[in-house]
């Protein structure tokens, strides 16, 4: 399908304001107007740097899709994962995992992830989203026995964007456990620049307490079920429709991460939703209250473009 | 049992999984294959992985299955064209079984859907000839008169029922944040209101009379139907010829979250596949070579369009 030409978004005044973004060596540059809301389609066009004013050349290109799925590892064993190359050539080098959250919050989360990293790659950044074993399109029906298999996963996930992508360091991205994924990831990758954390989990007892909580609320909730349903009617290890091995749990309940990232060099970027809070670890503070705790909106779709617009801002300042 | 990524749709919009019967041939020209459907704003792998669980469940027992992104969802893009929810969601089907007739996979069709997807499934049965079978979960439903008494009655006589609703009167639900624009659209049709029951008699009856199978599933937590029997009651009129199978889980909420429930959900639908649907390769010979198809074992990268330069 042949798209339109439109008039040039915002993305060029970005790309005057921005003298650090790369130029192409011709003189020539792209911009990026948007057709669609999610960004999925783009028309570019090139204008010649020296008469940019003058005469500018314009050639459109079709573009259909900009995210790439595969299946990555040994047969029995893949990883669905869903690569967005930068929607730019006016890219920065530097890749992103985005680790997802646990159980019903990764349903909540999908639809959020996929706009930050349509976001990311808008701004230059190669972006790899994956599901873990045993979850979402990945093989397996078991999930992880050991949080570092959970760990092990993101960094297969950086290891396929570095083969994928030319980057010269990777950022570690993730939403609540994804975020604690994240950190555990980039304390382990030799490539690490950053840590991008979206109300992260620092402490497993706390958060294994909630998710208890809720899976109980859940049970007794008569809008959901006609009748209160016993403990004994989900199976060992379930949790709010997710099964997982004793074992995970045990290691959950017992981390506790430390405020600060050990490995030196590594940036981390912190942002907790809702309300402002006296928690001195956050280097960022916005976004809408997503409810974590309540258990009406545990289906609820995550919609934050106002937080998902802070985080690619920061970590794109950050990175400079 | 292998697994495959496929890109179809105009433009190769949609993102999808195909799961094939591993190790054995199927009859292409007789056994179908079955397309989910998902609702609202979900994601391919559906409700708790409830689609993964059916596809490889299903594939296991020797039906092709496909899983996918609508339009706009997920890995999926957007067509291009500005056209409503509903017509959006047809045609994604369409490209989907399209994408299997392609691929030699199945020639004919079974497809499930929960909620918004059951109605889809119902309505793309409707007019494609292709479609044999109809699997709904929370379907098409209308209330009658019985379904009051048998929804109401218990609530009334529930001790922690009436306590319940106390507790939701005195601590008000905080609200969520708001779906945007499009989103919204989306939502609000899914959200609309039924077909009126003549339609929906004339149009079972018009499934019936092609021969369609249709496996209604309700579950007590849908809201809207109470007792086992509230189907076949409101739709009496209509004359199925042994095409329609009704279930109701009274137990499971909308969403089936939990394993125990998914697994019975699983396991039903199952038996009524193998139950309705051959899947031993054909003795016939129909004038032409009957067709069989064997699963691949390599992986295949999906090859997303890419600017062209």
């Amino acid at each position: 399908m042949q798209y339109p030409y439109m008039a040039v978004s915002t993305s060029i005044c970005e790309t005057f304001l921005n003298p650090k973004r790369d130029i192409e060596s011709a003189g020539s540059f792209h911009v990026l107007p948007r057709l669609q809301p999610w960004g999925y389609s783009y028309a570019h066009f090139e204008i010649p740097r020296s008469d940019c004013f003058i005469r500018p050349k314009i050639a459109f290109y079709r573009v259909n899709m900009l995210i790439e799925s595969f299946h990555s590892g040994a047969p029995g064993q893949r990883r669905y994962c869903s690569l967005h190359r930068p929607a730019t050539r006016l890219t920065r080098g530097i890749g992103v995992v985005l680790c997802p959250p646990l159980g019903h919050e990764y349903y909540r989360a999908y639809r959020a992830y996929v706009k930050l990293a349509q976001a990311l790659s808008q701004a230059g950044f190669a972006v790899l989203r994956f599901d873990y074993l045993g979850t979402g399109d990945s093989d397996g029906e078991e999930t992880h026995a050991r949080l570092d298999d959970w760990v092990q996963d993101a960094l297969h996930a950086a290891h396929d964007l570095e083969s994928s992508e030319d980057t010269s360091a990777i950022v570690f991205a993730g939403l609540r456990f994804g975020g604690t994924v994240a950190s555990l990831a980039a304390e382990r990758h030799p490539h690490a620049a950053a840590v991008l954390l979206w109300d992260d989990i620092v402490d497993g007892r706390r958060y294994l307490q909630e998710l208890e909580s809720l899976h109980r609320g859940m049970l007794a909730d008569q809008e959901r079920f006609p009748r209160r349903r016993g403990a004994s009617e989900s199976a060992p290890g379930e949790l709010l429709g997710t099964r997982y091995a004793r074992r995970f749990l045990e290691e959950l309940g017992n981390l506790s991460l430390p405020k600060a990232i050990a490995r030196p060099g590594i940036l981390r970027l912190r942002m907790r939703s809702g309300p402002a809070s006296s928690d001195d670890a956050v280097e960022m503070q916005g976004g809408l209250d997503h409810g974590w705790h309540d258990g009406h909106r545990m289906e609820e779709s995550l919609v934050d473009p106002d937080a998902i617009r802070t985080l690619v801002s920061r970590l794109n300042a950050a990175l400079a | 049992m292998n697994e495959e990524l496929h890109r179809f749709g105009a433009g190769g919009h949609l993102a999808g999984i195909v799961t094939l019967p591993g190790g054995r041939q199927h009859n292409v020209a007789d056994t179908p294959g079955v397309v989910f459907i998902t609702a609202g704003l979900m994601h391919k792998p559906g409700p708790y992985r409830l689609y993964v669980r059916l596809a490889r469940t299903l594939a296991a027992s020797g039906f092709p299955c496909l899983r996918f992104d609508l339009s706009g969802i997920g890995e999926s893009g957007t067509g291009g064209d500005a056209e409503d929810a509903e017509s959006v969601a047809l045609r994604d089907v369409g490209d989907a079984m399209n994408k299997l007739s392609a691929e030699n996979i199945a020639t004919r069709f079974v497809l499930i859907g929960l909620c918004s997807g059951a109605e889809v499934a119902h309505r793309v049965a409707l007019r494609d000839a292709r479609v044999c079978g109809v699997v709904a979960l929370d379907g098409f439903i209308l209330r009658n008169a019985k379904y009051y008494l048998w929804h109401y009655l218990p609530r009334a006589l529930s001790v922690s029922k009436w306590l319940d609703f106390i507790g939701r009167r005195l601590s008000p639900r905080r609200s969520g944040s708001e779906p945007e624009d499009e989103e919204q659209t989306a939502l609000e049709f899914w959200r609309g209101p039924a077909p009126p029951r003549a339609q929906l008699e004339k149009e079972f009856t018009q499934l019936a009379a092609r021969g369609v199978q249709q496996f209604y599933i309700f579950s007590g937590g849908s809201g809207d139907c109470s007792y086992a029997g509230q189907f076949r009651d409101v739709f009496r009129r209509v004359r199925f010829n042994d095409t329609l199978t009704v279930h109701f889980n009274r137990d499971a909420d909308h969403m089936y979250i939990l394993d125990a429930d998914r697994r019975q959900l699983t396991g039903a639908i199952s038996r009524w596949m193998q139950q309705r649907f051959s899947t031993a390769p054909s003795t016939r010979r129909t004038g032409a070579a009957d067709v069989y198809r064997t699963g691949t074992t390599s992986p295949v990268r999906l090859a997303g369009r890419r600017l062209h330069e």
